[in-house]
């Protein structure tokens, strides 16, 4: 078994993806900076003129940021999940794709908090959270639930890395003295030695094992913040798994994409195979099933029982003039157009599992907005105001501007990140090259 | 010259025609304090606007038995209304039929004006007891006749109160009798003190002859309130956090972040554990 | 001796008053209580027109709002000893007259459009008859915004109140979302606070000024409470609606009847609104029995804006 050789060949292969910069990646970079910049004339703003630029009035409160902030505090389950669970069962063929889920993970956990600041009226008075802390409020769990997970998951992405810094330093890449000179400080001196290793190994596996009630907590938290409050749609108890579900489905959902277009990107056909994508497509399959399970009771309890805030919720949810058209879009192509096309073996291959990820990553954005608008357009005293605007929600520029910051954001730190570490990790790969190497024959 | 400046600031506001000046209406209330002081009150208006009129300097005088007393100045305030008060034994001395006064001198935009209140001296009283364990109070009205007998009043309402922080709490009512006296059971489920304090009051409401008359008794017939405030509880909706969900946090963090430090010192020892003559190697 | 004492306090209460007072004629007003036979003492103050004009100290007393602001932070969160503010809303005498609203409105200083007190126009079910409903902050017991707010800027004080901190609150309006009765308001943009009140110190106990980006609400008005006065919307009513009181002395007033809590609560049916969900108001309702005037008597000289708010009920 020679991973030597067969790291060194796959560096070379990576290396034009950290040391070049191709017209059509620097007009990618271009074009999100500018959706950025939009994003930050917004910030600018509403930092300037206050909430009222949003379309958040005293009945809904809150909109498009939360659910931004649910969904991309969901999709960072990609990396949780991904490498925490396959991590612990030793599943082989993780490998080649742990880096990326491990990125979208720590960019994901880094971007949706920024929407709860969002929400922050007084961000001069962030220090509050800790000078005036409150330990019964949800948002205090939420941002140390969060902050804790942060680091957890670049921890893991940092452990993942080390030994590729170590054939980074080693290696002799076109790069810059300071990139060589922090690969070298990365690397910890990583030597590949019995004892090192030995350590290294103690260290990823528990926490692996730390990530996995971590991501649940933090999800569970997010998921009470709404559970706590005497809402009709929020008040309920299976919210905290209902939620955690909902991030690994999505946060699955996104890794199939992201997977997609690495490889088309940085041609991994060889690396990434379709069988990624099936064994993937299983787990999606699951999801969308304990989803569906989990969507199902909760509407038809709040339906069956009928109480009067319950069932002014749902009339609102399945009246076509009202939320009906995106309930019944975020139901349908976020559970059944999965479990449906997924099912048929012959539609499993790797564009049709990637487009119904693509559309059940939106379906799920668009459930989270569900989840938030009309709960709080549903007030238990009538709301009896002729201000539009007080009693319907409806995002503005602004929401939105910010809203596409954050994608934008997303794809450059990613893009930024593939400049500095090999976006397929190294070692891993080669080891998982050799294993299957050696089975073959 | 002061007067003008008040009346410039005070009247600010007020609709007036230049050199036309307005009539106005005092109406005077005269009370008898429980403290042994009595008190007169003015309520000044607008006769047209029927407006309260602020700042507006009143002069009380009385004549008792054919003696002119000047007793002294209140400016009214954003109701309309000015207080003075004053000790009774001083008029006491003098006799016992109070003519009252109110005078507003006049100025640029009203017209003087005066108000005049008779009033007979009366005396209430006020004596409790507990007879047979129920709380008993005994009220007696009276008044004095030209050589200073007492003459008991009767027919007359009293009505007994206890005070509260905002207003007087009606408890129950007395009904003088041929002698000027009756008396009332009082009850005992009434919060008071920490040790059942509790100022019983009696009153005689606006008299045409003898004005409100007030009277009190301090009994200890109350229910003791403890005026003590405790530290709110540990909850959830108080600034302190129950217990359980302290000690959860203190182990959830620990437990997590203790193992992210145990993370750091491994990752310190790899660092210390590097072979530098060793080139890195990939042979398993 | 006597006197000298006196003109000391005036002095005091003069100087702290000043600072706040500086160019406005509103907050003058003279004294109630003190009655003086001769006026000796005298303050320099600037006029509405700019002019430095002496006044008695005597008349020196300042609106409502300034006693509070003497007052250190940490005496508003703790709450007035031995007291348990309650109120009780009589809905059989309400007309909606609005005047508690705009009292409201005036003493602390806010737009017509931000309602601290709203009246709502209920109709409990499809055969009942609509009444107009008054909705205070319900100061609860077992508050769910106090529990969700992170940095202790909404609190719960010992004598029942429930009140919040501008200086401290970080907006995040969490607690607008808890709050089942949406009592409370934010300042979405920069608030229109009157020159006069813009120039007090915020405190708790005041609620004035209004700061941008925090959350706002009804307070009970406990620096009334400290001058022995009852809130503006109890006083404002011409129908004695509103009663105002301590439950440790189970006695309430609507200015012109006091009566025993105890008693009221009884005699009444009094009912606290969605008792089921637990957070314990400190507001009772006495049910629209016996109503004082038809639900139409509502609608009359009502801004057309106003009355179409209550379009969707019949």
């Amino acid at each position: 078994m020679n991973i030597e050789s067969t790291s060194k060949s796959l560096l070379k292969e990576f290396a034009p993806q950290i040391t070049q910069w191709s017209t059509r990646e620097k007009l990618w970079i271009g074009f999100w900076s500018i959706i950025f910049m939009i994003g930050l004339y917004a910030l600018y703003v509403q930092a300037t003129e206050g909430h009222v630029v949003t379309g958040m009035r005293d009945n809904v409160v809150w909109g498009l940021y939360i659910a931004n902030f649910i969904f991309f505090i969901g999709i960072s389950y990609a990396g949780a999940i991904i490498s925490g669970f396959l991590h612990l069962f030793h599943v082989e063929w993780r490998k080649p794709i742990i880096r990326i889920a491990e990125l979208i993970t720590v960019i994901a956990t880094i971007i949706g908090p920024l929407y709860i600041l969002l929400c922050v009226g007084r961000l001069d008075r962030l220090h509050h959270l800790f000078i005036y802390p409150r330990l019964q409020s949800p948002i205090t769990w939420d941002v140390l639930a969060i902050g804790t997970y942060l680091v957890g998951s670049i921890i893991f992405l940092y452990l993942a890395l080390i030994r590729d810094f170590a054939i980074l330093s080693q290696a002799d890449l076109d790069v810059s003295k300071w990139k060589k000179n922090l690969y070298r400080f990365f690397s910890l001196g990583f030597s590949n030695t019995p004892q090192q290793r030995k350590k290294l190994n103690q260290a990823t596996t528990a926490l692996a094992l730390l990530i996995i009630p971590t991501a649940i907590i933090v999800h569970s938290v997010l998921s009470w913040i709404f559970g706590m409050t005497l809402r009709p749609g929020w008040h309920s108890t299976i919210f905290g798994p209902y939620f955690v579900l909902a991030a690994i489905y999505s946060g699955t959902g996104v890794l199939v994409i992201a997977m997609w277009a690495f490889r088309k990107l940085y041609k991994l056909e060889k690396y990434i195979v379709e069988k990624h994508f099936i064994y993937l497509s299983y787990l999606l399959m699951v999801l969308a099933a304990g989803y569906g399970y989990f969507t199902f009771s909760e509407y038809l309890t709040d339906w069956y029982s009928s109480e009067k805030w319950n069932a002014e919720l749902i009339e609102k949810l399945f009246n076509l003039n009202e939320f009906g058209g995106w309930f019944y879009f975020a139901n349908f192509a976020g559970i059944l157009l999965p479990l449906i096309v997924l099912a048929i073996p012959k539609m499993r291959n790797i564009n049709s599992i990637t487009a119904v990820s693509a559309v059940l990553v939106f379906a799920m954005w668009v459930k989270r907005y569900l989840i938030i608008v009309p709960t709080l357009e549903t007030t238990l005293l009538p709301m009896q105001d002729t201000r539009m605007e007080y009693v319907h929600y409806s995002a503005t520029w602004v929401e939105w501007a910010l809203t596409f910051a954050g994608i934008a954001m997303f794809f450059l730190m990613f893009k930024l990140a593939s400049k500095f570490i090999p976006i397929v990790p190294v070692w891993e790969t080669s080891e998982y090259l050799e294993k299957e190497l050696m089975k073959t024959k | 010259m002061r007067t003008l400046i008040l009346c410039s600031l005070f009247a600010f506001g007020f609709n007036l025609t230049s050199g036309e000046a307005n009539n106005v209406e005092i109406s005077l209330i005269y009370t008898q304090h429980a403290n042994n002081t009595y008190s007169l009150k003015a309520t000044v208006a607008d006769e047209e606007e029927e407006e309260p009129i602020s700042g507006m300097k009143i002069l009380f005088a009385a004549n008792i038995n054919g003696v002119s007393l000047s007793l002294g100045s209140a400016v009214t305030n954003k109701e309309g209304i000015s207080i003075f008060r004053g000790d009774l034994p001083d008029l006491r001395a003098k006799g016992h039929q109070f003519e009252f006064t109110a005078l507003f001198e006049g100025n640029d935009q009203f017209e003087e004006n005066q108000v005049e209140l008779e009033i007979v001296d009366a005396q209430l009283q006020l004596k409790t007891e507990i007879i047979d364990s129920v709380n008993t109070v005994f009220v007696s009205l009276s008044r004095w006749d030209e050589d200073g007998n007492s003459l008991p009043i009767g027919d007359e309402n009293i009505y007994l109160f206890v005070p509260r922080m905002y207003s007087l709490l009606p408890i129950s009512e007395a009904y003088t009798s041929e002698t000027g006296e009756d008396e009332v059971e009082f009850p005992n489920d009434i919060p008071g003190g920490p040790n059942g304090e509790l100022v019983i009051i009696g009153k005689l409401d606006e008299h045409d002859e003898y004005g409100t008359i007030e009277s009190q008794s301090e009994t200890t017939w109350g229910l003791p309130v403890s005026l003590d405030v405790n530290r709110l509880p540990r909850a959830l909706w108080s600034p302190d956090a129950p217990l359980w969900m302290l000690i959860t946090f203190i182990i959830l963090m620990t437990g997590v972040w203790g193992h992210y430090f145990w993370i750091a010192y491994t990752l310190f020892s790899i660092k210390k554990l590097e072979d530098k003559n060793a080139p890195i190697s990939y042979r398993e | 001796m006597e006197d000298k004492k006196r003109r000391t306090v005036l002095k005091l209460g003069a100087a702290a008053s000043l600072a706040a007072l500086a160019g406005t004629a509103k907050f003058l007003a003279p004294s109630e209580d003190q009655s003086i036979s001769e006026c000796s003492d005298k303050v320099k103050l600037l006029s509405p027109d700019g002019e430095i004009v002496e006044i008695e100290a005597s008349l020196l007393k300042v609106d409502t709002h300034d006693h509070a602001q003497t007052m250190a932070k940490n005496v508003g969160r703790e709450g007035i000893p031995g007291k348990k503010f309650v109120m009780v809303i009589d809905l059989g005498k309400c007309r909606n007259a609005r005047k508690c609203v705009t009292a409201c409105q005036k003493m602390h200083y806010v737009p017509e459009d931000k309602e601290w007190l709203q009246i709502k126009l209920m109709k409990d079910n499809e055969q009942s008859a609509p009444y107009w409903f008054p909705k205070t902050c319900f100061h609860c017991d077992n508050p769910p915004c106090v529990k969700v707010c992170p940095v202790d800027a909404t609190f719960k004080r010992t004598d029942g109140l429930v009140l919040i901190d501008n200086d401290r609150c970080i907006g995040c309006k969490f607690c607008m979302a808890a709050c089942p009765y949406s009592t409370r308001v934010f300042n979405w943009g920069e608030p229109e606070v009157p020159e006069e009140a813009k120039q007090v110190a915020h405190s708790p106990e005041t609620s004035v000024p209004s700061k941008h980006s925090t959350v706002e609400k009804c307070d009970f008005c406990p620096d009334m409470a400290r001058q022995g006065k009852l809130p503006d919307c109890v006083t404002a009513c011409p129908n004695g609606v509103f009663y105002f009181g301590d439950e440790n002395e189970d006695s309430v007033t609507n200015g012109s009847e006091t009566v025993r809590l105890s008693a009221l609560l009884r005699d009444k049916a009094a009912y606290r609104y969605m008792e089921e969900l637990g957070t314990k108001p400190r507001v009772y309702y006495l049910p629209p029995s016996n109503r004082m005037f038809p639900v139409e008597r509502g609608f009359k000289n009502l801004d057309n804006e106003i009355k179409d708010r209550y379009k969707d009920v019949h």
